[in-house]
């Protein structure tokens, strides 16, 4: 019976340990396995932290979101590829960093749906991990 | 909040804007980098932004950053999400800032290709705690245009991130960042 008890405090000890040491070195989520939280335009979107910083970033911060907008600028550039959707305020944009740098740039004027996630806003608002759908 | 956002607003705002009449120069990059790296005996941990605001006054030296905390990436998932909720409280301390002068401003010509090394001193904001820090930077001017790099260390305590003892040996007391920007001139 003691004995019994020894093995299954053992093999407890080792799914725990396995389990830690899995969880430990789980890599960060790729966009593509991830669910969309919120459908927006970039134009809405901006407009949102615009008008209440504080609360734009208590719905979208973290969030999965997928932005409708006119691509503005692109560029590639130190093994970086950044996306500029256009908004109805020329001096600011909504930013996307692409996760997969194999990804295929669109071209300016073009319209596009990009998923990302929502990091917050310094003078556009930023998303990083991005794809474009 | 609003109203700190809006000082920092304006003061970006001022530098792209202010003397434009005069004919300075002012150079921005929506796309800095910045990299922190903590080596320790246990693990080296590294995480990247790529989507930093800088903005530079070739003229009076002026040069800004802004950085979202949550636009830095890790590799590993759990790091990524102890850094945002337990360290950096990022949900509710967004942004670090960094404003400063380069104290040797007339060394640099920005429009004469060269290597410049600027003396940079200014105020880190980090996890809403500010201090004075000095550092220098290396300016590259070619006809690609300018390209700017940094590395300095900070202490982790001097910002009131509070590390847990369970993983303090897996955390350095001091963390090195370095910074990489590729400035556009605004126009």
């Amino acid at each position: 019976m003691r004995t019994k008890i020894i093995w299954i405090g053992l093999a407890l000890i080792l799914v725990l340990g396995l389990f830690g040491i899995f969880e430990f070195n789980k890599k960060v989520k790729s966009i593509n396995d991830m669910k969309v939280d919120f459908e927006i335009s970039a134009s809405e979107l901006l407009s949102k932290f615009e008008n209440d910083e504080n609360l734009a970033n208590s719905i979208y911060l973290d969030k999965v979101i997928l932005v409708s907008g006119i691509v503005s600028k692109s560029e590639e550039k130190d093994n970086k590829k950044t996306v500029y959707l256009s908004t109805e305020n020329e001096l600011s944009n909504v930013i996307f960093q692409l996760e997969d740098m194999n990804q295929k740039m669109p071209e300016i004027g073009a319209v596009v749906n990009i998923k990302g996630i929502c990091t917050g806003y310094l003078m556009d608002v930023v998303l990083v991990r991005a794809m474009i759908k | 909040m609003r109203h700190k956002n809006l000082i920092n607003l304006m003061l970006i705002l001022t530098i792209l804007f202010g003397s434009t009449w005069l004919g300075a120069q002012k150079y921005f990059s929506k796309t800095g980098e910045i990299v922190f790296f903590s080596k320790s005996p246990i693990e080296n941990i590294e995480a990247k932004s790529n989507s930093a605001n800088t903005v530079l006054d070739s003229d009076s030296g002026k040069i800004q950053w802004a950085v979202l905390i949550k636009s830095f990436e890790f590799e590993k998932a759990l790091m990524q999400e102890h850094f945002n909720e337990n360290y950096m409280e990022s949900s509710k301390i967004p942004k670090a800032n960094f404003s400063g002068n380069i104290e040797n401003i007339e060394n640099i010509i920005f429009n004469t290709a060269g290597e410049y090394t600027a003396n940079i001193s200014g105020t880190l904001e980090i996890h809403g705690v500010s201090h004075e820090i000095k550092t220098t930077a290396i300016f590259k001017v070619s006809e690609k245009g300018i390209h700017a790099n940094s590395s300095f260390n900070v202490l982790v305590a001097d910002y009131d991130i509070k590390i847990p003892s369970v993983v303090r040996n897996n955390i350095a007391e001091e963390i090195q960042i370095s910074i990489n920007v590729e400035y556009e001139e605004f126009k």
